[in-house]
């Protein structure tokens, strides 16, 4: 399976051998077309598709770090508040166009990642879930307070984001909105992909599976996952300046653990590690939760907990993961919660 | 200086009663994760339920708030026994990540029972007349309630110290938190010490919810609110250390009390960046066990 | 006739989908001591983990005095009357001495004042904690809060493992006394010679099956059997002698 010096192949010789080491493709360009389709078919439900997108997006970034990383945590949030406020401010700031935000937001979250990582890494189990707590709270509790800088309660607004590659304005229908983040995710999406594919990422996912067998063939384990970290929290970071510029708003309830639970039990719906697990699961979840939290939140709650409880206990690797589990009943994949040995 | 020196006072006295209504409530959750393993979310909701019985016994039968702690404690620890022979028996044999989905789904299920039982305002509990005002003393001002509080959690920790460290129940409860494989085999049922300490400790977290509902008021989002405040105080102290959770409550408490008073827009912000440092130093937690 | 001791047909059993050990069978009676040999890795310490329920059990039957056991609970198994002494010692660290022995009492003949009679380093130390003893003194407390369980059949796993050769030779007394007082035991141990001098029956594992059952006596009248499957030639140690 591994084969030598993979990195002098050329790229695009990459590319294809990690498109075809995926099986599923029918699947994948399902999934476009869907996307693309409801551009279409619900025309008028576009703000609730742009946020889907964004979720999703945000969603695929906690499952690099959750479903492949091993990393169990609960401060994806973090990453998410860090890049919104950071393209906010050079929206504010410097300019309006909106993919050099992107790439601000990426940078400045990545960076958080890069300084956090090595602290959080040093942990693990509910020590990790607390520190990742304690930094995202901590961040949320900055964001209140420094009210001249973020905000505060309030959070930063009143800028404008220029039309982007100078052609596409952003329209109150979010026409352009939903597309722009369509193709962000497509990039995200492809990039993930890449990584997870990749020698790298096969590594990282060796190192999930037996972390100390990867540590005594030499692979330098916390480097790895620092970088699987940075690049998750880039990515998460990318979301939230997306949802900087499509809303005009951001503001400190993306710096809470809530977020991060949305995302995971996005994922536990769709399935870990498998990268359209997120797509699945953050679609059905961010639906679900728009139409029914306006019905009545208490009522969404309790249905979403029993949800959670039922799906944990019968569908472990969540509804990608199903057709395996109903065939074997242990998948070979089982990346989420089953536990096995001693 | 004297005024300075009385605000301390007051603060750290507050901060001590704070802590003790957290110990009350962390005590139960740090014995199960050293006993079982088990990443309990929904802990801090038998604390909420226990408060919110408290307040139906206080609403509908017209008992006082020390009448209605008995109350509280049983129908806590029947609701919390019944959900141990049940749902937490799927919690055993699966990852970490899948306890804690699975008790924050059960977490958010109490949130709702609760909103639909008793609405989404907030409450506290009367507290009782004899035990209204303050002390007043050398510039120092108490609250007698406060007082109170930390006698009570006082006699309750030293109840629990006593039965943990003194009989027999408590050895085998702390060899169970040890090695609960090596307990197993030498004869312990760790599956019924863990039912009656689970059911105990959520008592133990009714206690804390019913005398807390003044710096800790009950409605329906309490399970989540307190939870990262619970969860910090057993993750400081170290799992499994009942020691470690008293120490840890108190000294959060305090530095959350003064924390506020210092920066008060700030919130939260010392406690959890001395929080932070403490895992970052310690990540076992200060006290912890092998 | 009597229920053998202990007796163990066709048991297969490992961790996770691995098989371990696969198609075990033999039988102890009253009394009787087995010394369970074989390289490292072989599956000895499954085997006794298997007996003391803390493997994935895979078929087979196990009963102990005619009790099929292979379904009940570990702490029903010492309930039973299997103790285990097990190769990391295992010692309660937050307990005392005292308390580790409390901790597993049932009732019987076996009580802590005859264990502290038996093991004084042991008495001396009875208010200190387990993290606070030697290894030779944490090997003693981990055969004597075996014995607290007061059990029919005892489980040895590599008690004399790293220990001061004066320890070994003060346990290995201990053992020798417990197979004359009638104690059935099971002996998981390195030293080959020595473990045959304290067992009447030896059984040899390899690659998880039984590869020799039969008597310590035959296996030392016949050395090519031990150097096939254990790889040793003469070793220093007690000669090969059967105890009563």
């Amino acid at each position: 399976m591994a084969t030598a010096s993979p990195e002098t192949r050329p790229a695009i010789a990459n590319i294809r051998s990690a498109f075809a080491a995926h099986r599923i493709n029918l699947v994948d360009v399902g999934i476009w077309v869907v996307a693309i389709g409801a551009y279409f078919v619900v025309p008028t439900y576009l703000s609730l598709g742009t946020t889907v997108l964004i979720m999703i997006l945000f969603t695929l970034s906690l499952d690099l770090a959750v479903g492949y990383g091993g990393i169990d945590t609960l401060g994806q949030g973090a990453f998410y508040g860090v890049g919104g406020y950071a393209a906010a401010f050079w929206a504010l700031n410097v300019t309006g166009e909106p993919i050099s935000g992107l790439v601000v937001g990426a940078l400045v979250a990545g960076l958080l990642g890069l300084v956090t990582g090595p602290i959080i890494l040093r942990t693990r189990g509910l020590t990790l879930i607390m520190i990742t707590l304690a930094i995202t709270s901590m961040l949320h509790e900055f964001a209140v307070t420094a009210k001249s800088v973020t905000g505060g309660d309030d959070g930063l607004t009143g800028y404008h984001i220029l039309p982007v590659l100078g052609l596409f304005h952003f329209d109150i229908y979010f026409r352009t909105a939903y597309f722009y983040c369509l193709a962000v995710l497509a990039v995200a999406f492809v990039v993930a992909r890449i990584v997870v594919n990749s020698p790298f990422g096969l590594t990282v996912r060796g190192i999930r599976e037996n972390p100390v067998r990867m540590r005594l063939l030499g692979v330098r384990t916390r480097n790895r996952l620092i970088g699987l970290f940075t690049l998750s929290g880039a990515m998460a970071g990318v979301a939230g300046a997306l949802t900087a510029q499509v809303t005009g708003l951001i503001g400190v309830d993306t710096l809470t653990f809530l977020v991060s639970g949305n995302a995971l039990i996005g994922l536990i719906l769709g399935g870990f590690g498998r990268l359209y697990g997120a797509f699945l699961g953050a679609a059905l979840f961010y639906i679900f939760s728009d139409r029914a939290a306006a019905i009545n939140p208490f009522h969404w709650l309790l249905g979403l907990g029993i949800l959670l409880i039922l799906s944990v206990r019968f569908m472990p690797n969540g509804l990608t993961g199903l057709p395996e589990q109903l065939h074997l009943f242990r998948g070979k994949q089982g990346s989420g919660l089953d536990r096995s040995g001693p | 200086m004297g005024d300075f020196l009385s605000t301390w006072l007051a603060l750290t006295f507050n901060g001590i009663a704070f802590g003790m209504i957290l110990f009350l409530i962390s005590s139960g959750l740090t014995v199960t994760l050293g006993v079982m393993r088990l990443v309990n979310l929904s802990h801090c909701g038998f604390a909420m339920i226990g408060g919110y019985i408290a307040m139906a016994a206080v609403d509908y039968l017209g008992f006082g708030l020390l009448a209605s702690i008995p109350v509280a404690i049983v129908g806590t620890m029947l609701i919390a026994a019944v959900i141990e022979r049940t749902l937490f028996q799927w919690t055993y044999g699966i990852t970490e990540l899948g306890q804690i989905l699975m008790t924050f789904g059960l977490t958010l299920v109490m949130v709702a029972m609760c909103n639909i039982l008793f609405g989404p305002l907030l409450h506290a509990l009367p507290v009782p007349h004899w035990l209204t005002g303050n002390f007043q003393g050398g510039g120092i001002v108490i609250s007698v309630y406060r007082c109170f509080l930390i006698v009570i959690s006082g006699l309750i920790a030293i109840g629990i110290w006593y039965v943990v460290e003194r009989t027999d129940f408590g050895a085998r409860l702390r060899a169970s938190v040890d090695n609960p494989r090596m307990a197993r085999c030498a004869g312990i049922n760790v599956r019924q010490i863990f039912s009656l300490t689970f059911t105990v400790g959520c008592g133990l977290a009714a206690v804390g919810g019913v005398l807390g509902t003044q710096m800790l008021p009950l409605e329906p989002y309490y399970a989540l609110d307190y939870l990262i405040l619970t969860l910090i105080v057993v993750a400081t102290g170290g799992l499994g250390s009942l020691q470690g959770s008293f120490y840890a409550a108190l000294l959060i408490g305090v530095i959350d009390t003064w924390g506020r008073y210092i920066l008060p827009a700030g919130g939260g912000f010392v406690m959890y960046a001395i929080v932070l440092a403490i895992l970052l130093a310690r990540p076992q937690g200060l006290f912890a066990r092998a | 006739m009597p229920d053998a001791l202990l007796q163990v047909d066709g048991v297969r059993a490992g961790y996770g989908d691995a098989v371990v050990i696969d198609d075990i069978g033999f039988s102890l009676g009253e009394g009787e001591s087995l010394a369970l040999l074989g390289r490292n890795g072989v599956g000895k310490t499954t085997l006794i983990l298997t007996l003391m329920g803390q493997t994935r059990f895979m078929g087979g039957t196990m009963s102990l005095r005619g009790k099929r056991f292979e379904r009940l609970p570990t702490n029903a198994r010492v309930a039973l009357g299997l103790g285990w002494a097990p190769q990391e010692r295992g010692i309660f660290t937050s307990l005392t001495v005292e308390e580790n022995l409390s901790v597993a009492a049932r009732p019987g003949p076996w009580n802590a004042k005859r264990l502290f009679d038996m093991f004084p380093s042991l008495a001396a130390r009875r208010n200190n904690f387990g993290n606070q003893l030697s290894g030779g003194e944490q090997q003693m407390l981990a055969i004597a809060r075996a014995l607290m369980t007061n059990p029919a059949l005892l489980l040895l796993d590599e008690p004399l493992e790293g220990l001061a050769p004066i320890i070994v030779e003060e346990l290995t007394e201990t053992i020798r006394r417990l197979a004359s007082e009638g104690v059935g035991f099971i002996l998981v141990e390195q030293h080959t010679q020595l473990a045959l001098g304290l067992a009447h029956q030896a059984i040899i594992l390899e690659r998880g099956r039984i590869v020799f059952r039969g008597t310590s006596q035959a296996l030392a009248d016949d050395p090519s059997v031990l150097l096939k499957f254990v790889g040793l030639r003469g070793e220093k140690g007690l000669a090969p002698s059967v105890s009563a």
